[in-house]
């Protein structure tokens, strides 16, 4: 699409909603899109090189001040990270992720660890269940108007979103805790990618004149990248003197993304890429605010 | 005979041993042992005594868990066809009875199999020798405490303490209280007075107050105690024991305060020619004994208005049992039916044992002056001088601490009798005066004994610190000039040569076994202090060229041997003015740098010198909020101590220290060599606790290098955990919240549900070869006491203790 073609976007100012993606014929769709980063990756992953190194050790599990669990101070987990927060605005969907992790402890009471995780969601169309969508939607978000698909079968976006995390934890002491053994709480700073492979937009307006737009987006792999922090509570118990496992339940949410000109909660986009950008980071945004994971883990 | 009140720390130390004999059994070993005598003297050596300790099979009851025998008493009451609260007493009763008895047999300070419990078990069991019923039920047993007491047990277990051996003068004394105690068994008097004390506290009369109830409590006892006392008699009348010595027993009992024997024993005593206290320290002694006599004259309770004790008054049952006797024909009776030389051999060892005690306790007022009655009686001896040694190092060394001597054994009020005097001298001694009195003995003592190893340590410790704590220099000491070298100033008026007048020593008068024909044992004659009548020596008077000492430095000069005592006292002199240069204080920073410093050193590697540790059996204890019964919380004490000392052994052996858990508890894995090396180190650990000076020399420690040896360290642990289970309280806020927003409700009500739990560990370290403490923790937690916990816990303590430098 040229730039004549984005002009009328922002005069159009299409409403977000009722805009389904699939995967079609991929057609070349050129537009310019205005690389208006806001999430300045560069920085982060200098943040996270500096925290890894001060952290990191291969030094012996003798010369550090923490006993551990048994001798133990480092672990290897598979993890099950569940989202809660989409069954608050869209249909009943709890997203889980699946990864690995690694944390260590050099002190009694501080852990780190580095973990990746992964996940395919499908976000459906808005408006799927109008009434109780703009219930909820007045409820937790801010009130907005409806669009209603008619007649139309809903589709959906799928899209990965693969993460590098690194969670800070406090444990608490006073309730017997020894890193990574027992209860803690803790910070998670996620750097996350959200791309997809669907190439068709559908836009739907409902200005004049009223109906369906299809088009079909450029190939390139659609993408965004999210910083999503949140905050932890949990708790790490012994099932063996070797295995774990550690529930955590978090609040948190994306505050920075490098999609642009755009906040993830605005209905107006100017860019196909706006759209895209939007369709996934809303969900995982959302989703975020109430997750829990699941962590079965192994000491050495 | 429940002779005294049981207090808490009584019962803390009563120990007896169940062992079973059967009748046949019984029967051969009273009559073999008759037949056999004593020749004991060769087996115990007094010159350097050692504590005893149990020998033999453990006892039945120790080789299985104290629930299990619970159980079956359980079950025997409920067979018995009782139904209700009666039951559930006396079930609550046979289950306290069953946990009670196994931890003092298992507390290490229950004596059997050796000659002390030998003897009392043999008397004992000639007295029942006709009652075939009893011989399978009544255990006797000697208990390793000081106070003179005699107890039984619902089991039919008798303790009789140490305390109460060394006082006697024969075996009828002896047969008279076994006798009591057998009938309080026979009667089943701990039940019923247990039955009793819960009925009359529970009661909810509104007109009785707490001490009404109180009075009924000991009216009831002392019901008890003189159905005993006449049971008893009746059980004598029919043996050869004399029950004349029954009225002496009685009459022993008023003068517990007093020590076992007396003699006239003052610093005087110990005084020389050039070494003389002064009038000042006798002023003093008598100004504390005056006050004290006043005190005690005005708050004198006589017995026969003890209306507030379990036991009736002595001279009460001193006149029932002299009507008894009146009515009987007491000829023919006997003071000794046993071997009378095995009763004088029990004695010895029971005094030994006892000097041990004091010591253990830190009474060492008590111990020293008991040392001098002993010598007397029975010789001069190694152990004597170590004994004599301790513990006057140990009074100077809390002295110069600034502690309080009547602490330490010399209780001026507490204690009556000749050895109060001495305690009162002591007590007005200064602490320079106190410290170099207690190197005199000491350096006394090791001339006897010049190459005992613990004889020369308490000397150089004492010397150090007299040096340390009493700023002294030693070398003063050989400074000091004789007064009859002293020469009068020309100043002054007098031109006297000053000697001290009637400066000998006096040498007190010790009767050895007085006896007087009223019966009493102990007042008879009292014993006058020897009074020193040596003239009072003004330091200002006498002038020596350079300096005037003061009369203390006269210590060492009436000994022998003086360029001997000259080369020791250079080879240990501290140069105070090199120990103030070398020394320097850090500044904060410096100190905060220091620590910083040390830690990262500290966590580098473990310390290579720690590779095992000993460990007393976890002790734990634990409230239940959410059930009051104390049956339970029986039980599960002792499932949390099994699971403690298992997780020990584990994490100990993921450690890689060499862990060895002293069990004390019954079940199978005790024996008796385990018993007495928990017993041994135990006492060690008492009198450690007893002197947390954290430099001190312990008269123990020469006991435990041998099992210390075994073990392959010199670390010896105690821990323990306070584990407390709660209930939430109602929050009746919350409840009002949950009314404005019911779907809180639920989880309101999961919060309520959930109990609190509290766990308070306290474990501490010492390394018995210096005494001190090498590692400690208190840790508190909120948290449940799970396996993983514990193991989490119990493996930081050793990480911890492993880096500690």
């Amino acid at each position: 699409m040229n730039m004549k073609y984005y002009r009328n976007y922002k005069n159009m100012r299409f409403k977000m909603r009722g805009i389904n993606f699939s995967h079609g014929n991929q057609s070349q769709f050129c537009f310019s899109i205005l690389l208006n980063s806001k999430l300045k990756q560069y920085k982060i992953n200098r943040v996270i090189c500096s925290l890894f190194l001060t952290t990191f050790s291969f030094g012996k599990v003798n010369s550090q001040s923490n006993p551990g669990f048994l001798g133990k101070t480092q672990l290897v987990e598979v993890n099950v990270l569940t989202e809660w927060g989409r069954l608050m605005s869209f249909n009943s969907t709890v997203v889980a992720s699946y990864g690995l992790s690694y944390e260590m402890a050099r002190t009694k009471n501080f852990g780190v660890l580095f973990g990746f995780r992964t996940s395919t969601q499908k976000r459906y169309a808005d408006g799927y269940d109008p009434e109780f969508y703009i219930e909820s939607i007045d409820e937790y978000l801010r009130p907005r108007e409806a669009v209603l698909p008619s007649g139309k079968s809903m589709d959906y976006l799928s899209f990965t979103n693969n993460e590098l995390y690194v969670q800070f934890k406090r444990y608490n002491t006073t309730k017997g805790a020894l890193a990574p053994f027992g209860t803690y709480w803790g910070l998670e700073l996620s750097g996350s990618q959200l791309s997809t492979k669907d190439d068709r937009l559908r836009y739907q307006y409902y200005e004049w004149p009223n109906g369906f737009i299809d088009y079909s987006v450029d190939k390139s792999p659609r993408s965004v990248l999210a910083f999503i922090p949140s905050v932890i509570f949990g708790s790490r118990q012994m099932i063996t003197d070797d295995i774990s496992l550690n529930v955590y339940m978090g609040i948190g949410t994306v505050i920075f993304h490098n999609s642009t000109n755009m906040t993830i909660y605005d209905e107006y986009v100017d860019s196909d890429k706006e759209v895209v950008d939007y369709m996934m980071l809303r969900p995982v945004a959302i989703g975020r605010l109430f997750n829990a994971g699941f962590n079965l883990g192994y000491f050495f | 005979m429940r002779i005294f009140v049981i207090n808490s720390n009584c019962m803390n130390s009563l120990f007896n041993k169940w062992k079973k004999y059967d009748r046949i059994f019984a029967l051969f070993s009273v009559l073999g042992i008759m037949n056999l005598g004593f020749s004991q003297n060769s087996k115990i050596d007094f010159n350097n005594y050692k504590p005893i300790y149990c020998e033999g099979d453990l006892p039945a009851n120790l080789k299985s868990l104290s629930s299990k025998k619970a159980l079956e008493a359980m079950n025997q009451i409920q067979n018995t066809g009782k139904t209700g609260k009666e039951r559930r007493t006396e079930e609550s009763h046979a289950v306290e009875v069953s946990f009670f008895e196994d931890q003092i047999l298992s507390s290490g300070q229950v004596l059997f199999g050796n000659p002390l419990s030998d003897y009392v078990e043999k008397v004992g069991l000639n007295l029942i020798k006709e009652r075939k019923d009893l011989l399978d039920e009544i255990q006797f047993y000697v208990l390793r405490s000081h106070v003179p007491n005699a107890y039984t047990t619902s089991n039919g277990l008798i303790f009789v303490s140490v305390g109460l051996l060394v006082r006697l003068e024969n075996e009828s004394q002896l047969a008279v209280i076994l006798a009591h105690e057998i009938q309080h068994y026979v009667k089943k008097h701990s039940l019923l007075q247990y039955k009793e004390n819960r009925k009359l506290m529970a009661s909810s009369t509104r007109n009785s107050s707490f001490e009404d109830k109180l009075k009924s409590i000991y009216r009831f006892s002392k019901d008890q105690e003189f159905e005993a006392d006449d049971l008893g008699y009746e059980m004598l009348k029919n043996t050869q024991y004399d029950l004349n010595e029954g009225i002496y027993v009685f009459e022993m009992l008023k003068y517990t305060d007093y020590p076992f024997l007396e003699t006239p024993y003052s610093l005087d005593s110990l005084a020389s020619e050039n070494y003389i206290f002064p009038q000042t320290v006798r002023d003093l002694a008598a100004a504390s004994m005056k006050s004290v006599l006043e005190a005690e004259s005005k708050n004198k309770v006589l017995e026969e208005a003890d209306l507030e004790g379990t036991h009736p008054s002595l001279n009460q049952r001193i006149l029932i049992l002299k009507d008894r006797i009146a009515r009987l024909d007491m000829s023919g009776k006997k003071r000794f039916v046993l071997d009378e030389s095995a009763f004088h051999y029990m004695q010895k060892i029971a005094r030994h044992e006892l000097l041990l005690l004091y010591l253990r306790r830190s009474d060492y007022g008590q111990s020293f002056y008991l040392s001098r009655v002993m010598e007397l009686l029975y010789g001069k001896s190694l152990f004597l001088s170590k004994v004599k040694a301790m513990s006057i190092y140990a009074l100077a060394e809390h002295r110069f601490r600034g502690k309080n001597l009547k602490d330490f054994g010399c209780s001026v009020s507490d204690n009556k009798g000749e050895w109060r005097n001495f305690f009162a001298e002591i007590n007005s001694l200064a602490d320079k005066e106190l410290g170099a009195f207690a190197v005199r003995v000491i350096w006394q003592e090791n001339l006897k004994y010049p190459n005992d190893v613990f004889l020369m340590d308490v000397r150089d410790r004492a010397f150090q610190t007299l040096q340390n704590k009493g700023r002294i220099f030693l070398m003063d000491f050989l400074a000091f000039v004789p007064y009859s070298k002293r020469v009068i100033n020309n100043n002054s008026n007098s031109a006297v040569n000053i000697s001290p007048v009637n400066s000998q020593p006096v040498k007190p008068e010790i009767p050895v076994s007085p006896k007087e024909e009223n019966g009493s044992n102990l007042l008879k004659n009292p014993r006058s202090r020897s009074q020193s009548v040596s003239a009072e020596i003004p330091v200002s008077s006498v002038i020596k060229p350079n300096e005037q000492l003061p009369y203390f430095y006269g210590a060492f000069i009436d000994f022998p041997n003086q360029d001997e005592l000259k080369k020791y006292l250079e080879s240990v002199k501290i140069d105070f003015d090199l120990v103030s240069k070398n020394s320097s204080k850090l500044t904060p920073s410096e100190r905060r740098a220091k620590f910083e410093k040390d830690k990262k050193e500290k966590y580098k590697h473990p310390n290579p010198e720690i590779n095992g540790v000993v460990v007393f059996q976890p002790q734990i204890s634990f409230t239940n909020g959410l059930s009051r019964s104390s049956k339970k919380k029986l039980f599960s004490e002792e499932k949390y101590r099994e699971k403690l000392t298992k997780q020990w052994l584990y994490v100990g052996k993921i450690s890689g220290l060499n862990i060895k858990v002293l069990t004390n508890s019954a079940g199978s894995e005790m024996t008796t060599e385990s018993l007495n090396d928990y017993a041994q180190l135990n006492d060690w650990m008492m009198e450690r606790l007893n002197n947390d000076t954290n430099e001190m020399l312990l008269f123990y420690s020469q006991y435990v290098n041998e099992p210390m040896k075994d073990y392959q360290t010199d670390l010896l642990c105690w821990t323990k955990i306070d584990y407390k289970v709660l209930p939430r309280e109602i929050q009746l806020d919350y409840i009002i919240y949950t009314i404005l927003y019911p779907p809180v409700f639920v989880y309101y009500l999961y919060w309520q549900l959930q109990v609190d739990s509290y766990l308070k560990e306290y474990t501490i370290v010492y390394d018995t070869k210096t005494s001190k403490v090498k590692y400690q923790r208190n840790k508190y937690l909120e948290t449940k006491m799970t396996d993983a916990m514990l193991k989490a816990q119990i493996y930081e303590t050793l990480y911890e203790l492993k880096h500690t430098r």
